[in-house]
């Protein structure tokens, strides 16, 4: 179980909150409606998480990492791709390749090397940072490196791998990320426009059950290792290293997947019918609209956007001498801790304040109850 | 002692009572009053007001009352045509044409008879003219100066100068219609003006308007203009000068007040911007060059995304500002071209990078004085650079790319050449069309955005909705208010203004870092927390309570 973190697994909103949310997805539906065809698809990110600690949790940063050196081979940079690593086993001391990671027995393939970059590592991996990063809200001191800068034309691959199970995944062996939770920060990063297509890849136990439910959320498609009640299991083991190196779908995902380039036209059908015809001890689960049509490099890959030439660059002549006012950058207010940014004809009126209730005032309560049970008992 | 254990058991229940109520008093979660349903309500209603345009119609030359009548009717016809369209495809903009035949109200006659006559000599009525000239250029200033004079134009009302002539040279294929800098445009029709010649004439006065006026580029309900740069109201512009050497400097400063000052100036009030240079040496592209037959060395068009080095171009998201980076690349030794095919040079060597600016091939530079390593640029060199930079913001920022300076609208009835002049940066009709697509998209996001963040406070109850949130969130529905008033009154810079300041409040508000529901303690736990420890020490002071009760009792009776 989880010690520490968020306890619990469901919240029961009042009745009155949850009518107007029921009343809000009803209208919100409706008036999504409203935008037509799905916009361009103009990028790619990837957000690769292995959420285990440990050494013999190796296999789930070598998932990772796997996935991580695929997607940049298939073209997605760097700076589209965010890395969440809890345990460094590369340099962790039972490593007998240290500063090495292998996902297979031959050892052929060192998926570590100076060319990583980890964005989020070891206690940096948590739910709260996982969960800011698909919403974008950020402290403002956080990097744009460690942002998902996502828009409405971004395919985003979202890859989980790690211990799971009956609607939740466990994190750092001390918290768990829930399937709600997952699913309110992909309905808020829908509604923000952060994603045209959304793939969530889930290799874990029970890792059908991460996936939100079908239709829930529009452009979400669902991968997962397994059903619910099955395990996800690892394939190979390393006699060397001494541990499993490598899950069984990941394994034969990224199998798939070598086989392909940048420009390959080949579907998620054609993968799922790979992995059928593999030895799997669970079933790989699919959900969303359309994913069997879906090319693997739409989300594995990277789409760049093709360039467009200038027709022509009209010919005009220099301008008269610099205008009479001195420099050229426009000026911004500056934007001080605590106080939000305004226009200066904002013409908003500033509201009345409830202030909330002080610590002062509760420590003082707490000092006069029981000299008030006192004084009433003497009486 | 009986008396000393029943006032240490009050002491204790007092305790308790006492204890309970700031408990749960402190622990309650603080939400700022936000009216939610009448937001929910008020987000029902998406729909822009309609703007009306007006285009005034001034005619000049050789025209009778008649094929004047002629003109008018099919005007007024094309014009409630193009409202009713605006209506049910849910455009922003419905256009009412005036065709003038008096002297407007408030005008002196002679001014106006001498605008006429300015107007007749502009176009070149019964002469011989060179279309797109730099002298038709001038002339087409000095007009729009002296229409602006006489009849102030507030954002939404546009003037056509038709003119009509019998032995005008308007060329022998397509009619021509001029635009300029101003918010006019002019149409020279020529021939036999019967009702047919006047049907035509209309049909091209309303082409015209479309081109002016951007009508065909609105829409209303939430379904936004695609643009080529992510929406922001903020953009931080980037220029680059890459020597693949280290050939050249800038002077970047009269390369910005010479060629994009002013369009950043017209600008100013649809987004912010803010700008920086820096000159990079030793930046090779990442592939080799093709060579042309003729020895040409270049970039096939289909391969541009891939040549030049991503990692060195900025996109820094921070605080909800969108960088444009504009790159002017230096080869070394040899020119670097933009290929269509194997052989074929583009037209031009310069190119968007889409969603993050574009980038230039500069001709390769002759080596600097005293063969050193770097110099200044030469005039052309700077000119190249800065008309480019130019034309790659005016492309980004979705403003029509008239190619030569011209474009033919086609259509059943004869071909509408209309030409650009390039006598500016912007034109005023195009900051206008700029102005109307963003507060519509502007609008629609933050619609978006607060709409987000209603229904995740709605939901979650014990999310805590600090001051700052609520006074953003009220604040950009107040600014949503302006915007829609502005829209009616025809007040395009303040509706822009007020929308991008919605977008602005209701983006800081919706991404928040404190808005993250997974932060906040639900209701059921804090009773899953308090119960535990104060429960099992409330059993023996009931019971103690009971039983102290029936002690009592009992000696009563």
């Amino acid at each position: 179980g989880a010690s520490g973190g968020r306890p619990g697994a469901w919240r029961a909103a009042p009745m009155a909150g949850a009518a107007l949310a029921l009343a809000a997805l009803v209208w919100a539906g409706a008036l999504a409606g409203g935008a037509g065809a799905p916009p361009v698809h103009t990028n790619n990110w990837a957000v690769l998480v292995s959420t285990s600690k440990f050494w013999f949790n190796y296999r789930h940063a070598a998932n990772t990492l796997s996935m991580y050196r695929t997607v940049r081979r298939l073209g997605i940079p760097d700076s589209n791709i965010l890395l969440f690593l809890s345990e460094d086993v590369a340099c962790n001391p039972r490593n007998v390749f240290q500063g090495q990671v292998f996902n297979d027995r031959e050892h052929g393939l060192d998926l570590y090397g100076p060319e990583v970059e980890v964005d989020y590592r070891g206690a940096e991996v948590t739910v709260e940072n996982f969960l800011r990063v698909l919403t974008g809200r950020h402290p403002a001191e956080v990097p744009q490196s460690k942002r998902l800068l996502s828009g409405p034309g971004s395919n985003v691959l979202v890859y989980l791998a790690g211990h799971g199970g009956d609607t939740f995944m466990k994190v750092q062996d001390s918290e768990i990320l829930l399937n709600t939770d997952v699913s309110d920060a992909l309905a808020q990063m829908e509604s923000q426009g952060r994603f045209r297509e959304l793939l969530l890849f889930v290799e874990t136990c029970e890792a059908a059950t991460m996936l939100p439910r079908e239709g829930q959320i529009r452009g979400l498609l669902g991968l997962a290792s397994s059903a619910k009640g099955e395990k996800s299991w690892s394939y190979q083991h390393d006699p060397r290293v001494g541990v499993s190196v490598i899950d069984q779908v990941t394994y034969h995902t990224l199998d798939f997947l070598e086989s392909i380039g940048t420009d390959s036209r080949a579907t998620f059908q054609d993968l799922t019918r790979h992995l059928s015809g593999q030895k799997l001890s669970s079933a790989v689960v699919t959900s969303g609209s359309g994913l069997a049509q879906k090319r693997l490099v739409d989300f594995f890959g990277a789409v760049p956007a093709p360039a467009s030439v200038l027709t022509h660059v009209p010919a005009l002549p220099v301008r008269p001498p610099p205008r009479p006012q001195p420099g050229t950058e426009q000026e911004e207010p500056e934007e001080k801790e605590g106080v939000r940014k305004q226009p200066s004809s904002s013409r908003v009126p500033p509201l009345a304040v409830t202030p909330p209730v002080r610590l002062e005032h509760a420590a003082a309560v707490a000092l006069l109850a029981p000299i008030l049970a006192l004084v009433l008992s003497a009486m | 002692m009986e008396r000393k254990r029943l006032k240490i058991l009050f002491f204790f229940v007092v305790i308790y009572c006492c204890a309970i109520p700031p408990s749960l008093y402190m622990t309650s979660v603080y939400r700022a009053t936000i009216p939610f349903q009448d937001i929910i309500d008020r987000l029902r209603t998406r729909e822009l007001e309609r703007q009306e345009v007006h285009v005034r119609i001034v005619g000049v030359g050789e025209f009778n009352v008649l094929s004047g009548m002629h003109l008018l009717h099919y005007l007024h016809m094309l014009s409630d045509i193009s409202c009713a369209n605006a209506k049910s495809d849910n455009q922003a903009v419905c256009v009412q044409f005036d065709v003038i035949a008096n002297v407007p109200q408030g005008v002196d006659t002679e001014q106006w008879d001498r605008a006429l006559r300015r107007a007749e000599d502009v176009i070149g009525v019964g002469a011989e003219r060179e279309i797109g000239s730099g002298e038709e250029a001038r002339r087409d200033d000095d007009l729009g100066r002296v229409l602006a004079d006489i009849m102030p134009s507030h954002n939404g009302a546009y003037t056509i100068v038709w003119a009509h002539s019998k032995h005008a040279n308007t060329g022998n294929e397509f009619a021509v219609g001029t635009v300029g800098q101003y918010r006019h445009g002019w149409l020279v029709s020529q021939g036999n003006l019967d009702e047919e010649k006047a049907k035509e004439v209309a049909v091209h006065i309303d082409r015209l308007t479309s081109v002016i006026t951007g009508a065909k580029h609105m829409r209303t309900t939430g379904e936004m203009v695609e643009s080529t740069l992510p929406l922001a109201t903020a953009y931080r512009v980037s220029y680059m000068l890459w020597n693949e050497a280290c050939a050249l400097e800038w002077d970047f400063p009269e390369i910005f007040e010479g060629y994009l000052a002013g369009l950043f100036d017209r600008l100013s009030d649809i987004a912010d911007y803010s700008h920086e240079s820096q000159v990079l040496h030793y930046v090779p592209m990442l592939q080799e060059p093709v060579r042309t037959s003729d020895g040409r060395a270049g970039y096939r068009e289909e391969d541009l995304p891939f040549v030049y080095p991503t990692t060195l171009l900025s996109n820094d998201f921070t605080g909800f500002r969108t960088t444009i980076n504009l790159v002017g690349y230096v080869p070394a030794d040899r020119s670097l071209h933009v290929l269509r095919d194997e052989d074929r040079v583009a037209r031009t060597d310069s190119f968007l990078m889409p969603q993050i600016g574009g980038l230039t091939f500069m001709p390769a530079p002759a080596s600097a004085a005293g063969g050193g390593c770097r110099r200044a640029p030469s005039q052309a060199e700077k000119a190249h650079l800065g008309v480019s930079f130019l034309q790659q913001i005016r492309l980004l920022h979705n403003l029509d790319d008239f190619g030569e300076n011209q474009k033919v609208l086609t259509s059943g009835i004869r071909s509408l050449r209309v030409i650009r002049l390039a006598v500016s940066d912007v034109s005023l009709w195009e900051r206008d069309w700029l102005i109307r697509s963003r507060t519509v998209e502007y609008r629609a996001r933050a619609l978006d955005n607060i709409r987000a963040l209603v229904f995740m406070l709605a939901e979650f109850q014990n999310i805590v909705i600090p001051d700052s949130i609520r006074d953003d969130v009220m604040g950009a529905l107040r600014f949503l208010d302006e915007v829609s008033e502005a829209v009616q009154e025809g007040r395009l810079d303040d509706a822009v203004r007020h929308a991008k300041w919605a977008l602005r409040a209701a983006e800081e508000a919706n991404f928040d870092e404190k808005m993250l529901s997974q932060l906040y303690f639900p209701t059921e736990h804090r009773i899953a927390v308090f119960v535990p420890l104060l429960l099992p020490a409330l059993f023996p002071v009931v019971g103690k309570l009971f039983s102290e009760f029936r002690h009592v009792r009992a000696k009563r009776a």
